[in-house]
């Protein structure tokens, strides 16, 4: 019982993550800039969602008000920062990200202090089903739930609907896809949209576990988000995804047995490192 | 139905194509021969609005259609089927066929896949093939296709030929020839196959270093291969 527990709580942490490196993968995808600013994105999530519940708003409302802010400052974001980069050298964009982080990270420290906030009430941390002597908190399957729905809803998306396939012709060729009609502007706006809300739902989310949003609080995510992007191959969704919860069980593990020697970050960032010696293109194939 | 008027086109400071004069009318084929560098790929991707003119005029049935952007001409009917036949790799058949019908109704779309993958049915055989496992020949065939879903009145057409067995070249050409004369389709062909483009075409213009040097029907230019195979630089010794 003791390892499906190790086992469940490592999928939750690979839910997480899972939640933050698809967004990065998507962003990737199409304009091949890794987005380090990601991590301010799931910090206003939790920002956002912990200001809305401590002034009254039930938790799932105060979530989904997360999820919009974060949702609509993508794009914007994309639309003042990176569109005017896109015809320059990738490492303008990265460092442009760079930067992006550091000015949102600090302006939540000087909009809401640096000691980071907490929900006055976490009725979702404090109760849970017992799953046959099981516990998990509301949280933790919430944080499962989003993941599998998000995935579900995506992977539904890009092969269902006439503007997935859109989307995906982007990736592929964006010259092309646009002479037929596509829109790669839409497109991008949209993958910043999702990306951002997907991270502004695991901000929340995260926030609620820990029961504190600090101005920093995405940074190891975020790093870890982009190590699983290169892990899983980059701009790879499928690979991605796997790659999320590998990292999350390993971790899980990890923290039993190797917690003598290293933290559970530093895991994460070996596991790497252990990956990219053996295979530098990542577990799969890369776009 | 196209014309273009002392059109130049430039690629960055370069003039790579300078006053070209050409019209194609609706169920004609027009081949655009000339040896590498002449511009034709050029000239094709100014047609489709991919490259921009820089003096002359094109027009299509009548209207003026240089500042219109490669959707508004795919829209007006302009189809591309472009150099290294340029589809979407990790998109099934299908959805290829999906993004090239973008611009028409979703019942529209269905009904047209059902029309172009009659003109190839192998397509319809690898309706959920991923388009970068198909073989070359099925590529091309794919690549038409998509440019066919939104009923083009013409087709750019840029290298067919280009790494393709006999075969399906004659296959590809069929279909194009049966739609010019049954549906008025006119088309503008880049091609290297000399023999085989002066069997389909109607007229030919050739281009060498950015101008047109010769311009005639396909019946001239069959009866002296050997001055076209000189503009080409394909003659022997």
């Amino acid at each position: 019982m003791f390892y499906v527990e190790l086992l469940i709580a490592g999928l939750v942490q690979g839910a997480m993550y899972a939640m933050m490196a698809l967004g990065l993968t998507l962003i990737y995808g199409l304009l091949r800039i890794l987005h380090i600013a990601h991590a301010a994105f799931f910090t206003l999530g939790g920002y956002v969602g912990v200001l809305a519940a401590n002034s009254g708003l039930p938790l799932g409302a105060a979530a989904a008000l997360g999820v919009l802010v974060a949702a609509t400052a993508g794009p914007l974001v994309y639309g003042t920062v990176y569109r005017p980069l896109l015809d320059k050298p990738p490492y303008v964009a990265l460092i442009a990200s760079i930067g992006l982080l550091i000015a949102m990270e600090d302006g939540f420290r000087l909009l809401f202090g640096p000691y980071g906030l907490s929900f006055a009430e976490n009725p979702w941390f404090v109760t849970g089903p017992d799953l046959g002597g099981i516990f998990l908190n509301w949280v933790q399957i919430a944080l499962g739930l989003s993941a599998v729905l998000a995935i579900a809803g995506l992977g539904l998306f890009a092969v269902g609907s006439r503007a997935g396939v859109a989307w995906r012709a982007t990736v592929d060729d964006p010259e092309m896809a646009m002479s037929f009609g596509v829109s790669p502007e839409r497109v991008r706006l949209l993958a910043f949209a999702l990306a951002s809300a997907l991270a502004g739902l695991a901000g929340f989310l995260v926030g609620l576990l820990n029961n504190l949003i600090e101005p920093g609080m995405g940074n190891i995510t975020s790093y870890k988000g982009l190590a699983i992007v290169v892990l899983g191959g980059l701009g790879n969704v499928p690979g991605t995804l796997w790659a999320s919860l590998l990292l999350g069980v390993a971790e899980s593990f990890g923290t039993i047995y190797l917690d003598k020697i290293l933290d559970r970050d530093a895991i994460a960032f070996f596991i790497l490192v252990a990956v990219l010696m053996w295979r530098p293109q990542g577990l799969a194939r890369g776009r | 139905m196209l014309e273009l008027a002392r059109v130049s086109v430039a690629r960055g400071e370069l003039r790579v194509v300078r006053d070209l004069e050409l019209t194609v009318s609706a169920g004609e084929m027009v081949a655009l021969l000339g040896p590498n560098g002449a511009g034709k790929t050029s000239t094709i991707m100014a047609i489709a609005g991919h490259v921009p003119v820089v003096e002359g005029t094109i027009r299509f049935e009548g209207r003026s259609i240089d500042t219109l952007s490669p959707p508004e001409r795919t829209r007006l009917g302009l189809g591309l089927v472009p150099e290294g036949r340029r589809i979407f790799p990790d998109l099934t058949v299908r959805e290829n066929l999906v993004v090239g019908g973008y611009l028409l109704s979703r019942g529209e779309a269905q009904k047209r896949e059902r029309e172009v993958t009659a003109l190839f049915p192998r397509l319809e055989e690898r309706r959920q093939q991923r388009a970068g496992t198909l073989s070359g020949g099925e590529q091309q065939m794919l690549s038409i296709a998509r440019a066919l879903m939104v009923r083009p009145r013409l087709l750019l057409v840029d290298e067919l030929s280009l790494g393709l067995m006999p075969a399906v070249v004659d296959l590809c050409f069929e279909v194009l020839v049966r739609l010019c004369r049954e549906q008025g389709l006119a088309c503008l062909v880049v091609e290297q196959n000399t023999q085989k483009i002066l069997t389909v075409a109607d007229r030919v213009t050739v281009l060498s270093a950015g101008r047109t040097v010769w311009q005639g029907t396909a019946e001239e230019a069959r009866a002296d291969e050997a001055l076209i195979d000189r503009m080409l630089g394909l003659e022997a010794g």
